[in-house]
Parts: C-alpha cells; structure tokens; sequence
C-alpha cells in the first residue's frame, strides 16, 4: 500500500481538528482535547505505525477530555500510537528502552520539577511524602519504571521469540516473555517479583496519578492553558487539591476546570493569552462565520512555518504555551500573512462568501466585515485607498474579495483579537 | 571586508551519540558493549578515518559520515573535545538542554530568566541591525534576555512581502499596539527586521526576493536551508555576531545504525559546504557543534541507544588551535564510567565556551557570561 494511503488516518485527523476546532459546537471539549493531545504528544507522521494508530489516539483523548486522570493515564499507556512514538512497543528485558519511561516521568506525570538527579547522589536519601512515595525521581526511578513497562506492546504480528510471533489485533498486547519479572523500586517503594501480568505498570501509573507532583505539574498547565501564562500558584494550589480529591471521580479534570473558571480571578483578569498561530487561525474563520471543509491539510504548511505543527510536533512535549515562544519574528510574520491570506482561494481550506449586501456602499461592506471581529473601521477604507461611498456593484469579484481580505488583516491584527 | 568575529552554535537537538560520531574504535569495553553497527570499523572499507592525537592510548576514528570533519581536523580548521558536557547529572532532554542553555546553575540570582548567548549580548552589546540570528521557528533558551531575529530564512522576515496593502499593514502594525506588553516589542522587533532586509533583499523591480547564491553548491538535506541562512546573513554584512542553529532528531532509541549514519553524512557534509561558502570570511568566524548529551555505552535491546552524559563538541575556525583532540579522555572501563553506565564528563561545556568567547570573540572576562564559572583552560586558542 502506497504510504500516503498507510498514514491517511493521521492526516484526516489533523483536517478534523480543524473543523472542529472552527465549527464544533462545545468548543471547550476541543480546547481540553488539544491540551491532551500537546500534553500527551505523539507525532502523527512519525511513522507509518504512528500514523495508523492516530485516529483512535484522538477519540481516546477527546473522550477522556474532562474525565478522569488515571483513565486517561492508562488510556496513553496502552495506546499502540504512543507505544510506537516512545518506543516502548520494542521495550523488552534487558536492557529496557527507558524513552516512554522517562517522558511518563517528565513529561506526562511530575514534570521536570520533580526530577532530583542533581540534587541528591543516593535514591535512598530523597525524602519521601505522607503517602510514602519519594518526593520526585531520580535516574534510577527512570530505569526501575522502563523495568516495569517491558513487554507492553502492540499486537501487530511482531517477532517474539524463536516460533512465536504477537497476534495481529491491532491493539495494545502484552508480551509476557519481554517482561522483566523482578523485584523493582519506584519513588521509594518497593514491588516484588513475579507479579501478575501487567501489575508493575499498573502500580506505577497508580502512584503517578495520585502523586502531588503530578497534581501540581498538570493542574499548573491547565491553568496556563485556560487562564494565563504564569498562574498564580495559589490558584494553583487550590486546583492541585480539587485534583488529588477528586483522583477517583470519574469527572476529576472537569472538577478542575470548573474551580479554575469560578475564580473570581478567572473573570477579573483582563485577556492577556496570546492566540497561537492555530488559534489565530481557527479565529478567523470563526469571525467571518467561513465553512472550512478543507481534507488535503492545505493550512499545515503555512502553520508549519509559524512553529506550529498540528499533530506532527516533533519533540514529545508539544506545543508550548507562554507568549515568549510565539513572538519571534518569523513566527509573528506568518500570522500576519495568515490574516492577510487565510480566506484566499489558494489556501483551499474554507469556502466563505464575500458577497455585498444589496445597496451597499464601499465603507459599509468594510464597517459590516469589520463588526465581526468587534471591531470598527476607522480610517480602514483611507488606508486602503479607496473611497467609502462607492457602492460595492461598481467593483470586480476580485476587487471585493481584496477588499474583504484587507477589511479581516486590519480588523484581526489587534491586540482585542490576538489577545484572549 | 572583514566582519567583526562571529559565533555560530549549531546544537544537535536529541543527544547525539558521540561514541558513535568520533568513536574509541579500538577500545575493549566499547567492543563488548555495542554491536558491530553502532561502533565505527577499523578495517576495510568501512573504516572510519583515524584521528591523529595524543590524549588517550585508544585509537579515535571518525564516523564514515563525517568525512568532511575529518578532512577539516586534518588541514588543521577543526577540533574536537571529548568527554565532555554537562557537570550536573542529568538524562533528562528537557533538563540538559535548558541547564546548558541558560548556563546558570545557582550562580545567577534565582529567577534571572537569561540564556548564555543573552548574557554575552548584554556584555558585549554589539552594534548593528542584526547582532544575533536564531534560525528556527522559536528562539532556543541560550538567547533568552535578548531580542534576538528568529527565523529560517532572511526573506520570512519581510511584512506583507509584495502584498497590495503592505505599506499600510505596516503602518498599522507600527501604530496599533500601543501599551500592549507581550506585543509590542515582538512587532516593533520585527518591522525593524522587516525594513533592513527589505532593502537589502527586496527587488522593487521584480517585485520578488532576491534568490541567495552560495559560491559553492550545498548538500540537499535538512541542515542545509539553516546554514545557507546564516552564510547569507554574513555575507550581508548585517552586523552578525551570533548565529544559533538547531539540528534535530538524534535521539535515537531504537534502530540506530542506518538513522544516525545519514544524519551524520547530513551534518558534515552540510557543515563543509557552509564553510566553504565563507570563503574567505572564515577568518572571522568559529562554529561550535554541540549536544545536550551523549548516549549510554551499551546499546539497548532495540538496536539503539538510551540517553548518556559525556559527548564530544567539535570546534571550528581557523583561529582556533585545530586539528587536535583537547582535554582529557577518562576511559570507558566500568569503574570510571557515570554511574557505571556512560561516559564520564572530564570537560565542562562552558570551559569550551569560555574559550571561544575570550579567543574568538574578544570577551575580556567570560565570568559576565558564566559567573563564578573557573576552569584550567583548554588551550584552544593561543
């Protein structure tokens, strides 16, 4: 099969997120499933493996957007995507493939504040909390946890051993014989041999969803996502502990959410999150109300070149989420070009119309196209060289279409539209 | 016609394994460690270019791919430090690389949110329209606390370029962010950028950019567009100093052998091209290949290599002592690796910085960039 064709799943999902991300109708479960997917990254044009997995990567996401930490946890850890992207499909003992171990740590749970390699020279000495559990983790944690996921895998038909290969499920396998079956020690706590199937994971994800450190790193990039670049870590604080008791309720991050946005600070801080390049981009369309039906991904070159890369970020963390990040020079260029072009018919993403209303002059059709990115048309038709009273059937398809195009550039780079 | 001295960072994003790159072929616990694939072979056609030097008693040979860095290390342009790195432990990508990019390690007041290259900025404020160039689409934590241009090309860096209302978008976005923080000084920044190049690059008659034209021919590969950037950069005389340059992809996890060898023929072929580019320009500028770290000694059950310590940093410019291996190699016998897993960092990065910054650029004192930072020298220059 032509590789186009093998990765086609993973780029219908980067044409879906788009629609959705312009005309689905509960735009927060949209806003929460890109947090997810920025949070939990895989890239969708890693490979062909990648690629194919992706759709059901999505689902498993936006499903478990305002649900529960430890299912979506779990969800990841068994998803063939990330098993393919962190290399843990080839993770067998030994020695283990420590890639999906270490980002489970870093980046999917405690984050890098809790990673005490430096800090202290013996595991044995990081000090642990009321539940028992180290504080954060060290190298060694890395290694233990990589033990721990040896064997977790994909049944895609794999070579297993002399005469034995994987069935070909498609769906998460576990390889009993790649497991390493011994003693372990994670974040201080120890786990026997021989455990049932599955069991050493499990436990390790367990932990790493009820740990503080996992509640302060994700509760502090919701904040971030939703809120403002640097939260408050009070705000953060109360968010961390909503989470913690709510770890087993089966709505714990929309219990979050909703402490987060009842705030008093939520509504009286003025918009100050900047829109990134994918945001700008679903904006647009929003405000001028165009249909995007684009399938062939068109928009992802353009974004591509404002350091967004939708579903196709290269490093596991994602995206980034603070305004330093979107500001360079090359990167607020391509958002202007986005305002200027994102209607324009070899984008190939939309169809919008710019049709004139009956009777209307030049200044109006500007004022109208204008009202919907709240803003108004001052000295837009001057600075355009053209004259106000004209009425709109003395211009060509061509000449409107500019028109409108240079109305959506001057009304959408503004601080009101680009900041939220 | 000559430039002030230049720095370029070219940073191999992902933690190049530079056991692999410049490899202690000869050396017993290497051999024991790794398959075949993942060391470089010393017989045959497929022997790696040994390296003249006189740290270690283990033979060093150059990967196949980096050909060129041995061509540049025999005519005396290029040198490389082995063993070295971060001094703090750690594996982490993230980590490592914001460590080594910030600098800082508890000499800076907490809270100093500035990169090293930011640092060296601050101290040695250089004048001109364009003193550092990161390419990219976002700017790399080493040029934090400076407002650096961030782009891959020259030409994206023109406003509305040969856009029908492009003097009023302009005017607009000079006019429209009044006291808008996180705004303001990002689009002054850039419609600064916008108007030098533009004159510069910008063909009013052709209404298009002017095609940049490399005196010699470039490898295809994805290095290539971000050093012919920067070649075109100086060339334009625009005041450079400092170029950063990210090259991604080396963390390589499993299947190793076949990934890394075309990465490496990408960077030094690349890199040669780049320099022959300079021309005569060579003079002025050094270029330093770096990672966050190297990869553990034994390869994994999957072919490839988990995340290590110690790595090798090449160094090139004619000003530079080359065409030497420098500082110390501390073995790779169980008892003197890290954590009896990896290569061992005898070498701090920053002492190599340090140089760089004292022999080429002509710093005074690198304790403005690397506070409370003290180390015998290396040698590299003079």
């Amino acid at each position: 099969m032509d590789y186009s064709e093998r990765s086609r799943p993973g780029a219908e999902v980067v044409a879906a997120a788009l629609i959705r991300a312009v005309h689905a109708p509960a735009q927060l479960r949209e806003v929460m499933t890109q947090f997810w997917h920025d949070h939990f990254s895989v890239n969708a044009q890693k490979d062909e493996f990648c690629a194919a997995f992706f759709g059901s990567y999505d689902a498993m996401m936006r499903e478990n957007a305002f649900g529960n930490f430890r299912a979506l946890l779990g969800g990841v850890a068994r998803s063939p995507a990330m098993l393919y992207y962190l290399n843990n499909a080839d993770s067998r003992a030994a020695p283990a493939n420590e890639n999906y171990a270490r980002e489970l740590l870093e980046l999917h749970t405690l984050g890098a504040g809790y990673y005490l390699n430096d800090r202290y020279d013996d595991w044995h000495s990081v000090p642990k909390g009321p539940d028992g559990m180290a504080l954060g983790n060290m190298d060694l944690d890395v290694y233990e946890v990589a033990r721990a996921f040896t064997g977790w895998s994909v049944g895609d038909g794999r070579y297993v051993s002399e005469g034995e290969n994987a069935a070909k499920t498609g769906r998460f396998a576990y390889v009993e014989a790649w497991h390493d079956p011994y003693q372990k020690r994670v974040l201080g706590v120890e786990f026997d041999p021989n455990r049932a199937p599955m069991a050493d994971g499990e436990q390790v994800l367990d932990m790493l969803a009820a740990h503080p450190g996992t509640a302060q790193f994700v509760c502090t990039k919701i904040a971030r996502r939703l809120f403002q670049d640097q939260p408050d870590p009070d705000l953060v604080e109360t968010l961390a502990g909503v989470f913690l008791a709510a770890r087993d309720a089966p709505d714990q991050i929309a219990q979050v959410i909703r402490t987060l946005v009842l705030d008093t600070r939520f509504a009286a801080t003025p918009a100050q999150k900047l829109r990134r390049p994918y945001e700008v981009l679903a904006g647009l369309y929003r405000a001028t109300g165009a249909e995007v039906t684009g399938t062939e991904n068109a928009q992802q070159w353009q974004l591509m070149r404002a350091g967004w890369r939708q579903h196709e970020f290269g490093p596991p963390t994602g995206h980034p989420d603070t305004a330093d990040k979107w500001t360079g020079a090359s990167s607020l260029n391509r958002v202007v070009d986005l305002a200027l072009y994102a209607h324009d018919g070899w984008f190939g993403v939309c169809r919008v119309d710019f049709l004139a209303e009956p009777g209307e002059a030049l200044g109006q059709y500007i004022a109208r196209w204008a009202g919907r990115f709240g803003a108004t048309a001052v000295g837009f038709a001057r600075e355009m060289g053209v004259d106000q009273a004209t009425p709109m059937t003395a211009l060509s398809e061509d000449e409107r279409n500019g028109i409108a195009a240079a109305t959506i550039a001057f009304a959408a780079l503004t601080p009101q539209f680009l900041l939220r | 016609m000559a430039r002030e001295p230049i720095l370029v960072v070219l940073f191999l994003r992902g933690g190049a394994d530079g056991l692999g790159l410049v490899c202690p072929s000869s050396d017993e616990n290497l051999i024991a460690a790794r398959p075949e694939d993942l060391r470089v072979q010393r017989r045959g056609d497929a022997a790696g270019h040994k390296i003249a030097q006189d740290v270690a008693d283990v033979e060093f040979r150059f990967h196949l791919g980096l050909k060129p860095f041995a061509d540049l290390y025999d005519a005396g342009d290029l040198s490389l430090i082995h063993a070295s790195g971060l001094s703090e432990a750690t594996r982490s990508h993230f980590d490592a690389e914001a460590r080594i990019e910030r600098g800082v390690f508890g000499s800076l007041p907490p809270g100093d949110p500035s990169g090293w290259i930011g640092r060296w900025l601050a101290a040695a404020t250089p004048g001109g329209p364009m003193p550092a160039l990161a390419v990219g689409a976002a700017q790399p934590a080493s040029l934090l606390g400076s407002n650096a241009a961030v782009s891959e090309s020259l030409g994206d860096l023109i406003v509305a370029s040969g856009h029908w209302l492009a003097p009023a978008v302009r005017a607009r976005l000079a006019s429209g962010f009044g006291d808008h923080g996180p705004l303001k000084a990002p689009i002054e920044g850039l419609l600064h950028l916008s108007q030098m190049i533009g004159e510069r690059l910008w063909s009013e008659t052709d209404q298009a950019l002017l095609d940049y034209k490399p005196s010699v021919p470039y490898p295809e590969n994805p290095l290539t567009p971000s050093l012919m950037t920067v070649a075109q950069a100086i060339k334009q005389d625009m005041g450079l100093r400092v170029a950063t340059v990210d090259f991604a992809s080396w963390d390589t996890h499993v299947a190793q052998s076949g990934q890394f060898a075309e990465m490496a023929t990408w960077l030094a072929g690349s890199v040669m091209a780049f320099w022959r580019d300079l021309g005569a320009l060579q003079q002025d500028v050094s270029v330093v290949v770096m990672s966050e770290f190297g990869r553990r000694l034994r390869s994994n059950s999957g072919g490839g290599t988990d995340h290590g310590r110690g790595n090798v940093m090449f160094v090139l410019g004619p000003q530079a002592k080359g065409g030497r291996m420098v500082g110390r190699w501390p073995g790779l016998s169980n008892d003197v690796l890290d954590e009896g897993a990896d290569l061992a960092v005898v070498t701090d990065y920053r002492t190599v910085l340090s140089e760089i910054l004292t022999g080429h650029m002509g710093l005074p004192d690198a304790d403005a960039v690397f506070p409370g930072f003290k180390a015998p020298p290396l040698g590299l220059w003079g």
